[in-house]
């Protein structure tokens, strides 16, 4: 622990409050230090790198969890030098707020203006309901058919993605779907909106997690497609500035943010019910919990997986037509396959 | 016959025939240690081989590292199983491959550091051991479980060249005379049980004395946990890692130290990284955080007095830059290693000295000196052991 007599490393001027990394930092040098990891993977979207007029449209999916608060905050800030020292910006953000449950739209509303009233230079989408994604994707019913789920005549999509929700017969499945029409969602609402990207607020815990469920559910293969900054199979650029940064270093910057900004902390809601056994968790929050406990020792090991993973090479979609469901490349050989081995066996839990 | 003990036989025949394991008239070495996943092998190869006439010939090949009532009980069940199974039972002792037996190398360096000596002896013996016998084909008994662990692994470790030879069913490479391979490797433990015990097989239940290194501990609790959410998560890792395996880029793939160097079995005393738990876990976390800080460190890097070698490594490969720098910090480079053959022995190795020769060069150097009992201060001299040659090994991989 820093003593109060310990200097910040960086600025040598102010005492250390924080031990970041093996690191004394000062508050603001930590705040500093949060901002440049996050920019420096925004460096695609900078004035220099920006091909003749070509303002990028970046949209934002904001859950209002502490990543994507310290996000947002971070980027905002970027944006306001920007239009002090240039009178532009090199890229636009739209927000856009998916409502956690079904019928909490207005207390989603209430929240995004909240949110606007401390980030106020930002577009902000309605919020949006998971089963939207009916409405803005017209892919989507086809391919759960695949997973033989058929909408009934005269059923709402709201009734349907209750349905759908409730043939899954495991937690794992369930938490498989969510995450796919979820993405689903994200990125038919980035193209109609006329989105170049698309920024996700997963920290380096985060992906550490899903890249290792992805590994523990068959869908191994498309890990390093799920983590790579640029290009992804589904039309968009993603991408993680977060990547380099622990959940851990998140909370703690959001905790020296100004009142207003953590007044919009989202109380953080459990997609599942807390589990009361080892058998109804999903294969998902098994592994987020395993990084997080594991973390606390080994931070930097648990760090490590993401950035091992990112050396395997992203597969092109070029390989062939991708998983319908999906969209990852299909490796299990057969030609006549739709679905990835991923979801053919997510397909094995879901029974109507 | 049971239809668990069928099936379990008609996929081993699938896997054996889909993946043109063997060729007729192959003289095939069965990796045995006594204990049941090898012993299932044994037994499952004899009753193919028959059914299906695969017209190879099959031995039993196992190892005897010298630790003094550890491998007894073992060695008498591979004994009984070779009259079981009608097959000659070739024993390899380490005395013999190494000139050292484990005990002697316990008595040497003491109780810490031996783990190290019998997990880079261990990789080379079964090799080693067919080399002498004139075959060039082992067989070895790991199953789905153990692959999938493998995988995880590697993923916490960062090693994908290794997660890459775990999960592909027949390793060599070019310059490598010894092809492995592993039949049961789409086989859940649980159905090797099974069919053991249905077919009342001889084996020994092999507590390893050693507790696993933690990287491997802390996949194994995984596996387990995993395997209670969906017990068909084991064959998916297994799946994943063979994806993963054909994205391992090309310049990582060759960088794998010694060919011989393969994932450790984990039967019989599998993995051992001292018991001191955390070991190898630690190590790596220190140095992640020692790379990750000089990355940001803006003036002179003072190492200090007691800098262990590993740190030093380290510095040296990471450029200090400040977090103000335009430019990156230096990345460390791939370096792309080219598979020879060891000066001393012949053995195939990345390196002109494989890590065995190294780690006996070591040994016989300081040979002649008395007997030594562990006392609390040889454990202290030993940790230090351990840091060199935890450095070497860092530096030849
Ligand atoms: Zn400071
Ligand atoms: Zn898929
Ligand atoms: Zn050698």
């Amino acid at each position: 622990m820093p003593t109060s007599t310990t200097l910040c490393v960086d600025c040598h001027s102010n005492p250390s409050s924080l031990e970041i990394r093996k690191r004394c930092l000062c508050h603001g040098c930590f705040r500093k230090y949060v901002a440049s990891k996050i920019l420096k993977r925004m460096e695609t979207y900078r004035f220099k790198n920006q091909v003749g007029n070509a303002k990028k449209r970046l949209l934002l999916p904001v859950s209002g969890g502490v990543s994507s608060l310290v996000l947002l905050e971070v980027l905002d800030a970027q944006i306001k030098k920007q239009l002090d020292q240039q009178g532009r910006t090199a890229y636009d953000l739209v927000l856009v707020h998916v409502a956690s449950q079904e019928s909490d739209r207005d207390e989603g509303e209430k929240w995004c203006s909240s949110l606007r009233s401390c980030f106020e230079l930002h577009t902000y989408l309605p919020v949006v309901r998971l089963s939207d994604v009916f409405e803005v994707d017209g892919q989507v019913e086809a391919a759960l058919q695949l997973l033989g789920l058929t909408r009934q005549e005269s059923e709402t999509d709201g009734h349907f993605l209750v349905r759908v929700f409730t043939s899954a017969r495991s937690a794992t499945a369930r938490s498989d779907l969510r995450e796919l029409l979820l993405k689903r969602l994200i990125v038919a609402t980035a193209k109609a909106q006329n989105c170049d990207g698309v920024i996700w607020g997963h920290s380096d815990s985060s992906l550490a997690a899903k890249a290792l469920s992805e590994v523990a559910k068959g869908r191994g293969g498309s890990v390093p497609n799920e983590l790579a900054d640029g290009p992804s199979p589904w039309g968009l650029n993603f991408n993680y500035p977060l990547r380099d940064l622990f959940k851990t270093e998140l909370q703690l910057y959001l905790g020296t943010s100004a009142e207003s900004v953590r007044g919009c902390l989202l109380e953080h809601k459990e997609n599942e019910d807390t589990p009361v056994s080892l058998r109804s968790t999903s294969i998902d929050t098994l592994l987020s919990t395993y990084i997080t406990s594991q973390g606390q020792k080994y931070p930097s090991v648990m760090a490590n997986v993401v950035r091992t993973a990112s050396k395997l090479q992203a597969q092109g979609t070029a390989v062939g037509p991708g998983c319908r469901l999906c969209v990852m490349p299909i490796t299990t050989g057969s030609e006549t396959h739709e679905l990835c081995y991923g979801c053919e066996r997510m397909k094995q839990d879901i029974r109507e | 016959m049971p239809p668990v003990l069928s099936i379990f036989e008609r996929e081993t025949h699938e896997t054996i025939v889909g993946s043109k394991l063997f060729q007729r008239g192959e003289r095939i070495a069965i990796g045995a240690s006594g204990g049941k996943d090898s012993t299932v092998l044994a037994s499952i190869l004899k009753t193919l081989n028959e059914r299906h006439d695969y017209g190879l010939d099959l031995c039993l090949l196992s190892i005897d590292e010298g630790i003094k009532g550890y491998r007894d009980d073992s060695l008498e069940t591979v004994k009984r199983n070779a009259v079981q199974y009608d097959m000659p039972l070739e024993i390899v002792g380490y005395d013999e491959l190494y000139g050292w037996t484990m005990d002697q190398v316990v008595a040497q360096i003491g109780k810490k550091g031996n783990c190290t000596y019998c997990g880079v002896f261990r990789r080379q013996a079964l090799d080693r051991g067919a080399a002498k016998l004139g075959i060039k084909h082992v067989v070895t008994g790991h199953n789905a479980d153990d692959i999938a662990e493998t995988v995880m692994m590697n993923l916490l470790r960062g090693d994908l060249p290794r997660l890459a030879r775990a999960t592909s069913i027949v390793t060599s490479s070019a310059a490598s005379d010894i092809k492995r391979s592993k039949p049961l490797k789409y086989a859940y433990e649980k159905e090797i049980v099974l069919y053991a015990y249905h077919k009342k097989l001889d084996y020994f239940s092999t507590e390893c004395i050693y507790s696993p290194e933690a990287f491997r501990g802390s996949a194994r609790a995984l596996i387990k946990d995993l395997e209670k959410i969906r017990p068909s998560s084991i064959l998916d890792i297994v799946k994943s890692g063979e994806d993963m395996a054909a994205l391992v880029p090309p310049e990582l793939s060759t960088a794998v130290a010694c060919s011989g160097d393969n994932e450790e079995a984990a039967t019989g005393c599998g993995s051992t990284n001292g018991r001191s738990s955390g070991g190898e876990m630690a190590v790596l976390e220190k140095r992640l955080a020692v790379e990750e800080a000089a990355q940001y460190r803006e003036t002179e890097i003072v190492l200090p007095a007691n800098g262990n070698s590993l740190v030093q490594e380290t510095l040296q490969v990471k450029g200090g830059s400040s977090i103000h720098d335009k430019k990156k910090p230096a990345r460390k480079k791939v370096v792309k290693q080219v598979m020879g053959r060891c000066d001393k022995c012949g053995y195939l190795s990345s390196q002109s000295i494989c890590k065995a020769c190294m780690l006996l060069d070591g040994l016989n150097k300081a040979r002649p000196t008395t007997e030594i009992t562990v006392s609390a201060e040889e454990e202290e001299g030993s940790t230090t052991l351990m840091r060199h040659v935890a450095a070497l090994e860092i530096s030849a991989s």
